[in-house]
């Protein structure tokens, strides 16, 4: 192995102080491999044997699922017909992150029903309180969500600008999105004067942009997996917003801020409904 | 370098005031587009604030902090993990919600005067954080293999159907179609819809093992927090104690009578040892 150390002066050296340059700057290394550089590659991109053994399983167990499960699933009729009736939904991964929250949420609903240590007014009082504070919260999300939509795009083309290495792609999306909503207004203000429906222009899509741009044409043509993982790239950053918009209201504003003043309120109803309950007895 | 300009600006601490192009507070030559007119004094005024009239110095910090989360290779992970597993990615998202932020907010949070709730505030916090990381442990074992499943067939378009297939096949002759410039209008409709019909297809199918899992999930959480806040984090859930109220109904019937042994309290136990030093 040759190695070279490289103690030169750097030409600064009467205006700054070299100690204060890191070692890597002051100091060049060069070595001789034994190996030349394509085996040393290979080698590091091969898994270990360990590993590679692990990994053959994972992958006849993810062919077996794919084949007997996924594959059947994505065959039937009900869900292509589901398919294509949301296909245009705007808002389809939000409804499925909708699903799961009702399912666990009537999960816990159905427990306090049936819990036996509660009397049957707190029980149903509790359940009702769930059940309200489920549809406030979901209401809640759908809305903070389409709030961030605009500006969450505009993050996501500023993305999408370093991922393609454009420092412009940013500012062209913002133009484009601008000169849309101008014509939109003109539009609409058009239909107003002839009481007729205006067909305005949709927002031009980060993705889209993208597929258009030059980098990722070439890409496309050079490495057809770099491209696919950059275009999955953009797309994650939809279901990130929905996930994060989602996740914060369900599971950080609604236990911090929203349970305790629901409780509350369903203690003050308990006490008032008791209250009655014994005065009408009174009266009895 | 334009930065340079605004680290050693100290007129953004200072107030208002007009600036000369030779100024001493920038060391370097070249200036952060706050001065237009090189001769004579300039007429910009320097507001002393992030905001507002310091364009120059805001749009480079404003940049500088969101450009480099953008352009870091933890986001482009994240937003790669995003697409591909929508359920273990929305868990970590929760995992940081949960099990970061609402118990930092729990314990922050002031206790009520009249109450001690200090350990119901430790059960709570533990209790966020022991839910957050069930849910992403099960979330992501179970929901992986599937993902890679559904990777397989949408994306490496193995083991597909019939009906699947004969959608991918009228993309794929529509697309060529499109590509050679003899799509007629109706047919370029009909590669859009089948396009956004796929799409969602494989949103639907994603999400599907999060709404069968749900329920077995829930119950399995619930199971594992007490052992989990127990052993792993050393918090107990506190037995509640009977209301005051209830206390004093019964009283002669109450064969639960308070011993008063002195020696339990922790000041009388010093006499024991050999009194206060």
């Amino acid at each position: 192995m040759n190695l070279t150390v490289n103690n030169t002066f750097p030409k600064n050296y009467g205006y700054k102080n070299t100690n204060s340059q890191p070692l890597s700057a002051r100091l060049a290394f060069t070595a001789k491999t034994p190996l030349p550089d394509e085996m040393v590659n290979k080698a590091m991109k091969e898994p270990s044997k360990f590993f590679k053994y692990f990994n053959e399983k994972y992958n006849k167990f993810t062919d077996f699922i794919a084949e007997k499960f996924t594959s059947k699933i994505v065959e039937s009729e009900s869900l292509l017909k589901l398919a294509d009736k949301f296909k245009n939904s705007d808002n389809f991964y939000q409804h499925c992150l909708t699903i799961g929250s009702v399912i666990t949420s009537g999960l816990y609903m159905q427990r306090t029903l049936t819990n036996d240590k509660l009397d049957k007014d707190r029980r149903n009082t509790l359940a009702v309180n769930q059940g309200l504070t489920l549809i406030v919260s979901t209401i809640g999300a759908y809305a903070l969500d389409k709030y961030l939509k605009g500006w969450w795009d505009n993050v996501t083309a500023r993305f999408a600008g370093h991922l393609v290495g454009d420092g412009k792609f940013y500012e062209n999306y913002l133009k484009q999105k601008n000169d849309i909503k101008a014509a939109n207004k003109k539009l609409i203000q058009a239909a107003k004067a002839s009481g007729t429906k205006p067909e305005l222009k949709s927002m031009p899509k980060v993705a889209k942009l993208v597929q258009n741009h030059n980098y990722y044409k070439t890409l496309l043509k050079t490495s057809e997996d770099d491209a696919k993982i950059l275009m999955t790239k953009v797309k994650g950053m939809s279901p990130l917003r929905a996930m994060i918009v989602f996740g914060f209201v369900y599971r950080y504003f609604v236990p911090v801020v929203v349970t305790k003043p629901a409780n509350m309120l369903c203690e003050k109803y308990l006490a008032h409904k008791k209250s009655k309950d014994e005065a009408a007895k009174m009266k009895g | 370098m334009k930065i340079n300009s605004i680290l050693y600006d100290t007129t953004l601490k200072q107030g208002n005031i007009k600036l000369h192009p030779e100024s001493h507070n920038f060391r370097e030559k070249s200036d952060a587009g706050v001065y237009e007119n090189k001769r004579g004094y300039s007429n910009n005024v320097y507001c002393g604030s992030f905001t507002g009239k310091s364009k120059p110095a805001t749009t480079v910090i404003n940049r500088n902090i969101l450009d480099k989360i953008l352009s870091s290779n933890w986001f482009g992970r994240l937003a790669k993990y995003s697409e591909e597993h929508n359920i273990s990615a929305s868990a970590l998202i929760a995992l940081v919600l949960a099990g970061i932020m609402r118990p930092a907010t729990i314990l922050a949070l002031p206790s009520d005067k009249d109450k001690d709730d200090k350990e119901d505030k430790i059960y709570a916090a533990g209790h966020a954080i022991a839910s957050g990381i069930i849910g992403f442990a099960v979330s992501t074992a179970i929901t992986s293999p599937f993902d890679e499943s559904i990777k397989k067939i949408f994306d490496e378009k193995k083991f597909r159907g019939k009906k699947f297939k004969a959608i991918d096949d009228k993309i794929a002759e529509l697309t060529k179609l499109k590509d050679a410039g003899k799509i007629t209008e109706e047919a370029k409709q009909t590669l859009k819809n089948l396009t956004k019909r796929r799409e969602t297809l494989k949103t639907l199918v994603k999400n599907i093992p999060d709404w069968v899992i749900g329920v077995p999930r829930a119950i399995l959480t619930i199971a594992l927090i007490p052992p989990i806040l127990k052993y792993v984090f050393g918090v107990e859930k506190k037995k509640k104690t009977v209301p005051a109220q209830d206390k004093n109904v019964n009283t002669t019937n109450n064969t639960d009578t308070p011993k008063m042994d002195f020696n339990d309290i922790s000041v009388f136990k010093q006499f024991n040892l050999g009194g206060v030093k």
